[in-house]
Parts: C-alpha cells; sequence; structure tokens
C-alpha cells in the first residue's frame, strides 16, 4: 500500500514537472542507465530467439529456393548436353562436308543412322537413305575420315542397309600400305564383339608388323583403292600352319558412328 | 484385343531391338526381346496360339537381320510350342522361377541353333565353343535379366488378356 503510494506520487510529480526542451530528467535518466544493459541482453536473447525461429520458418522458403535452382541446374546441364551432342554432330557433319569437297570426283551421299543389327551374329546399320535418293546395291560406304565403313547389302525405298568390315559375312581385298602386299580383309562372328576384323590369307614372307595400317586394295570390284581400314594389333599363324593372319582394329568405331558417306562412284584414289 | 495388344507390344519390341538395346550392350552383347517375349507369352497361351506368336516373333527377326529368312521363324514356332506344352502337360504353373528357366534353355537352344544352322551349314565358319562361350551363354544370361524385369508387368497384361485359359 505504501509502496503504490509512493509509486503514484512520483508519477505525479513526474507528470507536473513535464519534459522540456527534449532534456531527460534525472530519474528518467538513471532509470535509463540501468535498464539499458539489461534491456541489452533481452535484446540479444530475443533476437536469437527471433532468429532461431526464424530459422525453422525459412526452411520451407529455402527448400523451395534449393528446388528451383536444382531444377534450373538441371536444366542448364541438359541444355549444355544438348549443345555438346549438336556440337559433335556439326563437326561430323563439317567433316563429311570437307571430305566431299576435297575429294570432288567423288559422287557422295551423307546419311544418317537410323538403326542397328537387332541380332549379335551380325554387324549392321540402317540409314535413312535408300533407292529414292541414288543408293544401289554394294555402294561402298565411308566414314568423314575416308575409313571404309563397310557396303551397302540391302536397299530400300527410304533406307539401306551397311553390312559393315565386322561383319562374319563381309570381305575386302585390303593392302599393307608399307609393304604394297595384298590380303583380304574380312570380318568374324568370335572378333566382330571385340570390334576387330581379319586380314586373312598373308603368307609367311609378307611382311607385315603390327602397327602396319591397311587400305583396301581396290581388287574384288565393290570398294575403290585407298580407303582407310585400319592398324594391325596381332599377328598369328592359321591352323594350319601354312599362312597367317592378322587381327585388324578399324579406323572407324562403327558403335558411335552416327552419318556416313556413302560412294556413288568408285573412281576415288 | 489380343491381336491389338500383341501387335502393339511386337513393334515396341521391334523397335527397342534395333535402337536402344544397342546402346546397353554389355561386352558388346545385346539381349533378344523376341526370345523373351515368346518364351513368356507362350506360358499363357494355348499351343497353337503360341506357335502362331512365336512364328511371328521370329519372322520379324529374320526380317530384321535380312539374311536367311525363315531360320527364326522356325525356332519361334517351336520354343513357343513346345513352352505351351511343357507348361500345360509338366510345369502346371506360371511360376516365375519356371519362366526364368524356361527363358534361359529356350535362349541357349534358340541362338545355339541359329548359329548351327547360319554358320555351321550355309556360311560354313563354324566355332561352335568358342561362340557358345563369347556370345550364347552371355545372351542367356542377359535375356534372364531382362525376363526378370519384362515378366513382372507382362505377366499382368497376360493374365488379363487369358483369363480364360
Amino acid at each position: 500500500m505504501c509502496l503504490a503510494a509512493v509509486v503514484a506520487v512520483i508519477g505525479v510529480v513526474a507528470l507536473l514537472l513535464g519534459r522540456s526542451g527534449g532534456e531527460t530528467l534525472f530519474f528518467e535518466n538513471v532509470a535509463e542507465v540501468i535498464l539499458t544493459p539489461v534491456e541489452k541482453v533481452f535484446s540479444g536473447i530475443g533476437n536469437g530467439v527471433s532468429e532461431f525461429f526464424g530459422y525453422f520458418s525459412d526452411i520451407d522458403e529455402l527448400k523451395g529456393e534449393i528446388k528451383t535452382l536444382k531444377e534450373e541446374n538441371a536444366e542448364l546441364k541438359a541444355n549444355m548436353r544438348e549443345g555438346d551432342a549438336a556440337k559433335s554432330e556439326n563437326d561430323e557433319l563439317r567433316r563429311l562436308l570437307a571430305l566431299s569437297e576435297a575429294n570432288p570426283q567423288l559422287e557422295t551421299e551423307a546419311a544418317e543412322i537410323i538403326a542397328r543389327s537387332p541380332s549379335n551374329w551380325y554387324s549392321t546399320i540402317t540409314i535413312d537413305k535408300g533407292s529414292a535418293d541414288g543408293i544401289a546395291l554394294n555402294q561402298p560406304v565411308i566414314s568423314s575420315g575416308k575409313s571404309l565403313v563397310g557396303r551397302i547389302s540391302r536397299v530400300g525405298t527410304t533406307w539401306a542397309e551397311i553390312t559393315t568390315l565386322t561383319d562374319p559375312e563381309h570381305s575386302a581385298g585390303a593392302e599393307i600400305v608399307r609393304s604394297g602386299d595384298l590380303g583380304i580383309t574380312e570380318g568374324d562372328s568370335s572378333l566382330e564383339l571385340q570390334g576387330l576384323c581379319k586380314l586373312s590369307f598373308i603368307s609367311k614372307s609378307t611382311d607385315i608388323v603390327v602397327g602396319d595400317t591397311i587400305v583396301t586394295s581396290g581388287m574384288g570390284g565393290i570398294y575403290p583403292h585407298g580407303l582407310l581400314v585400319g592398324k594391325v594389333t596381332e599377328i598369328s599363324p592359321d591352323i594350319q600352319g601354312i599362312s597367317r593372319y592378322a587381327l585388324i582394329k578399324p579406323e572407324v568405331d562403327i558403335n558411335d558412328l552416327k552419318q556416313v558417306l556413302v560412294v556413288k562412284n568408285t573412281t576415288m584414289e | 484385343m489380343k491381336i491389338t495388344v500383341h501387335g502393339i507390344m511386337l513393334i515396341l519390341i521391334s523397335v527397342l531391338q534395333t535402337t536402344w538395346l544397342g546402346t546397353l550392350t554389355v561386352f558388346g552383347i545385346q539381349p533378344n526381346l523376341f526370345i523373351v517375349y515368346t518364351v513368356i507369352t507362350a506360358f499363357y497361351c494355348k499351343k497353337g496360339e503360341a506357335a502362331v506368336l512365336g512364328g511371328i516373333c521370329g519372322l520379324l527377326l529374320d526380317i530384321l537381320i535380312g539374311r536367311y529368312m525363315g531360320i527364326n521363324t522356325i525356332l519361334g514356332i517351336l520354343t513357343a510350342y513346345v513352352t505351351a506344352h511343357l507348361c500345360e502337360k509338366v510345369f502346371g504353373t506360371r511360376n516365375l522361377l519356371i519362366i526364368l528357366c524356361a527363358s534361359a534353355v529356350f535362349s541357349l537352344l534358340w541362338e545355339s541353333a541359329y548359329y548351327i544352322v547360319a554358320f555351321g551349314l550355309i556360311v560354313k565358319k563354324f566355332a561352335f565353343g568358342n561362340m557358345l562361350l563369347r556370345t550364347v551363354a552371355p545372351e542367356t544370361l542377359y535375356n534372364c535379366v531382362v525376363t526378370l524385369i519384362l515378366a513382372l508387368p507382362l505377366r499382368k497384361v497376360l493374365k488379363f488378356l487369358y483369363a480364360d485359359n
């Protein structure tokens, strides 16, 4: 009761004295001096608590932002991949164009690969050009690097099938560039899955070493002379021991091919 | 209804076999969806129906390969007929494990028979032991994995289509 009366008196005195020109009163100053550190502490605690609860309330917002950023990142990555794919396709087409321009005597038709062999026994590829585009049976097919891919083995109006050089039923006359010796390059079922082919019928006197470059010999009437076949990776005697055979790593990776050139005339040198 | 579903499935299989599966090779080996489909469906059809479907699968494979027309057709008919017969007379059940075993056995027989006829009798470049290890056995394993993946949804569709069998 007594304390209440004291507080009331102080309040009345304070009201009566009033505030003049923004000056702080003595007891006002004393109160503020005492209260300021306490306020500071409580304010600090309050901010901490507020930040703590604010953190939880921000989580949803942050999650949303992370999701959006992840989506944007995925989209950018996809765009980058598409860009890379387009660039590599563009490079391939440029090489094909350069090859056509560098060999004006070559009458070629660029084609895109649309399907591959459904069976493990054969190595064939289907292209999007057919008899309507001038494609005919047994025309040679090459890659942008003037490497042998194979020959046309089936033709439809808008499609054609290529039997590649690793197919077990493919063969072509071949020549060892360094020595000029001849042989026959042929596919083999046991080598096809490794992406290799064979240079057969090379006699013991044939000058051939690992690393030799093999090109088409032009014999046989299908392939022109000088198409790059690949490099010799191994030389072994055949089962009878009369002649030898060499394993060839084709210059072109059939599985990585996207576009090819069909040679419509075979007067290339 | 059955013809439509099988028609759509066969178109899908033909497209996948010549495009997408080429990128899913393991050591250069791709599975054969035609064999897998022939075996799984034969468990649900009557012998005659299974033989027709197996024949169509084989014929499609022959057309896509484009070499010796008829070998896969005959193998498809035989595979489907024998599978349906065994399912009816011996197995008496459509247990997933039995379907898996049938897929393994018939993949092995189908591909071995194709190699013997196409390479042994026609082309005469024959090295059966080598090819059994390098091509037929890995393909059989891969076909089993594909059977396991395809059998679950396919069995539901076939159960619905052949509810009367």
